[in-house]
């Protein structure tokens, strides 16, 4: 058995003990006496969520204790179209900043330390104000999702317009370059890779924006299903919600990833955030 | 001896640290560069010998004196004539080892055809022909090197200055790009000034060699090279006369260590 064999064999084994404890220890006469944890009314059962998984996910309408809105699939379009909205307007905005700060010495001084205190402020504590303005539909969820993926992406490509070799600018400039030359072929290269180095760290930042905002202001998405499952006590259906969840952001941020090292391909390996696949 | 391409007139610059004494980092350095010439400047770090470089590119300007290039006054200017090599690594990451070459002819128009035609004479002549599509991460520092050598050499620059391109590479991968470097001047006969701190390499490559005191920044001597051409950069060290410049030049040098 090839190394590789054995690593996939190890794996499987350890989420087949995982779901074998999860399915049967609960069962065992008078365990929840001692270990509450073990109540399947909290954790519900592998076998319980992986049937509820298949039903919403073959069905349409109203099975469901708490999916009445449609089926899985639209809580998780809702989720993953406001993810996607989010991460691309946060990006290029940040981007966008980012580069025009860094290249402008006395624009940079007066608004930094405002976006420093911005940026510390938790931005969850800002959710009432968001939704008491954009209401709780789409925009809400997008506009979260945007103050906190603008930031990381705006602080990573400001440092990279600010760590740029006088040097480099210096040995382009005698070799002819004009500033828009400059600019094309040194500076927006330079500040993008700090950018793309990001992305996937802002589609994770996305992600947690918008299952935020549809905690507290949703009407819809996989956030939405988590809150109404706490509320109907029904954790066969939050565990099926954060199922859902967690494959979105697997795909999502494995997107964001793939996007990364195809726009480094410039990079070596080892400087880059996802090393591996 | 042919004109004086480079003049460099009285040079003067001073530092102000913070709130220490501003000190004269250069004082009244002058000295002639002749067209084709390969000038070495030697000294002790800190002589000011970069920033002296610096100040004839026009990155920097004196606190007096005067630049003169071809005759006429460019001080705080940077000629088109000028190419120069940085001792920090300038190539950019994001393109290929060809478009890195190509970039100065890119800025300054030069036509397709005519920019194809150079980017391969330097390929050709710098041995990065099976590299052209390689990102420089792939490259050894000393292949970069080259990269870097190729991007100033291809826009044709009558004036070449280096600040110790060498200087962070190991003897082995120096000796060879020492090599190249002789081998492609003799042919494109640029005037060089040469900055480096290394004696034996400022001996094998150049004509003069201008001898800098430390603190603050002087010309204490300069000293011709005889050494006749085409040299070869590894038999060269084992020749009478370099053994005898060498001794001469460190004795000089020698008491500005003390």
């Amino acid at each position: 058995m090839g190394r590789r064999a054995a690593l996939i064999a190890a794996r499987l084994a350890l989420i087949a003990a995982v779901l074998l404890i999860w399915e049967y220890v609960p069962r065992i006469p008078g365990i929840t006496g001692w270990a509450p944890i073990f109540d399947p009314f909290f954790i519900s059962s592998p076998g319980k969520i992986a049937a509820k998984f298949w039903e919403l996910a073959t069905t349409s309408g109203d099975q469901g204790v708490v999916l009445k809105s449609g089926n899985l699939f639209v809580q998780l379009w809702a989720t993953l179209w406001a993810t996607l909205l989010g991460f691309v307007v946060g990006v290029s905005t940040g981007f966008v900043a980012g580069l025009v700060l860094s290249q402008t010495r006395i624009l940079a001084d007066i608004v930094h330390p405002y976006l420093v205190a911005v940026n510390a402020l938790p931005r969850i504590a800002l959710v009432p104000l968001i939704i008491m303005i954009f209401g709780t539909g789409l925009g809400a969820k997008v506009m979260l999702a945007w103050l906190i993926v603008f930031f990381i992406v705006f602080f990573n490509t400001y440092a990279g317009g600010r760590a740029i070799e006088p040097a480099v600018l210096d040995a382009c400039r005698i070799l002819g370059a004009t500033r828009r030359q400059l600019l094309r072929t040194v500076v927006i290269p330079q500040v993008a890779g700090w950018t793309f180095a990001i992305l996937p760290l802002a589609m994770s930042a996305s992600i947690i924006g918008v299952v935020v905002g549809e905690f507290v202001g949703g009407a819809q998405g996989l956030g939405y299903i988590i809150t109404v499952a706490l509320g109907q006590l029904e954790a066969t259906d939050l565990f099926v919600a954060l199922l859902t969840l967690c494959l979105v952001a697997v795909a999502l941020i494995g997107l964001a990833a793939r996007l990364e090292r195809r726009l480094l391909h410039w990079r070596p390996e080892h400087m880059s955030h996802e090393g591996q696949a | 001896m042919g004109r004086a391409v480079v003049e460099v007139r009285d040079i003067t610059r001073r530092f102000a640290h913070g709130a220490a004494e501003p000190f004269t980092a250069l004082d009244r350095v002058s000295f002639e560069v002749t067209e084709s010439e390969f000038l070495a400047i030697v000294g002790p770090s800190g002589c000011g010998k970069s920033t002296l470089l610096h100040i004839v590119a026009g990155l920097k300007r004196p606190d007096g004196g005067a630049v003169l290039i071809g005759g006429r006054e460019t001080t705080g200017t940077t000629p088109r004539e000028m190419g120069y090599l940085f001792q920090e690594d300038t190539v950019l990451p994001w393109y290929s080892v060809e478009r890195n070459i190509a970039l100065g002819l890119e800025y300054r128009g030069v036509a397709p055809a005519e920019a194809r035609t150079r980017v391969e004479w330097a390929l050709g002549v710098s041995g990065l022909g099976e590299f052209r599509r390689s990102y420089p991460h792939q490259l050894s520092g000393g292949m970069r090197r080259r990269v870097a050598l190729m991007m100033t050499l291809v826009v044709d620059p009558k004036i070449l200055l280096m600040d110790e391109p060498f200087g962070a590479l190991d003897t082995h991968t120096k000796t060879r790009l020492h090599a190249s470097l002789l081998e492609i001047w003799e042919k494109t006969r640029q005037t060089i000034v040469f900055v480096t701190h290394d004696l034996m390499e400022a001996i094998t490559l150049s004509d003069r060699i201008i001898i800098m005191s430390g603190r603050p920044g002087r010309v204490k001597a300069a000293y011709p090279i005889r050494i006749p051409r085409p040299r070869d950069v590894i038999k060269v060290k084992d020749s009478e006369e370099y053994l005898e410049d060498f001794r001469e030049i460190w004795r000089i040098l020698g008491e500005e260590f003390v």
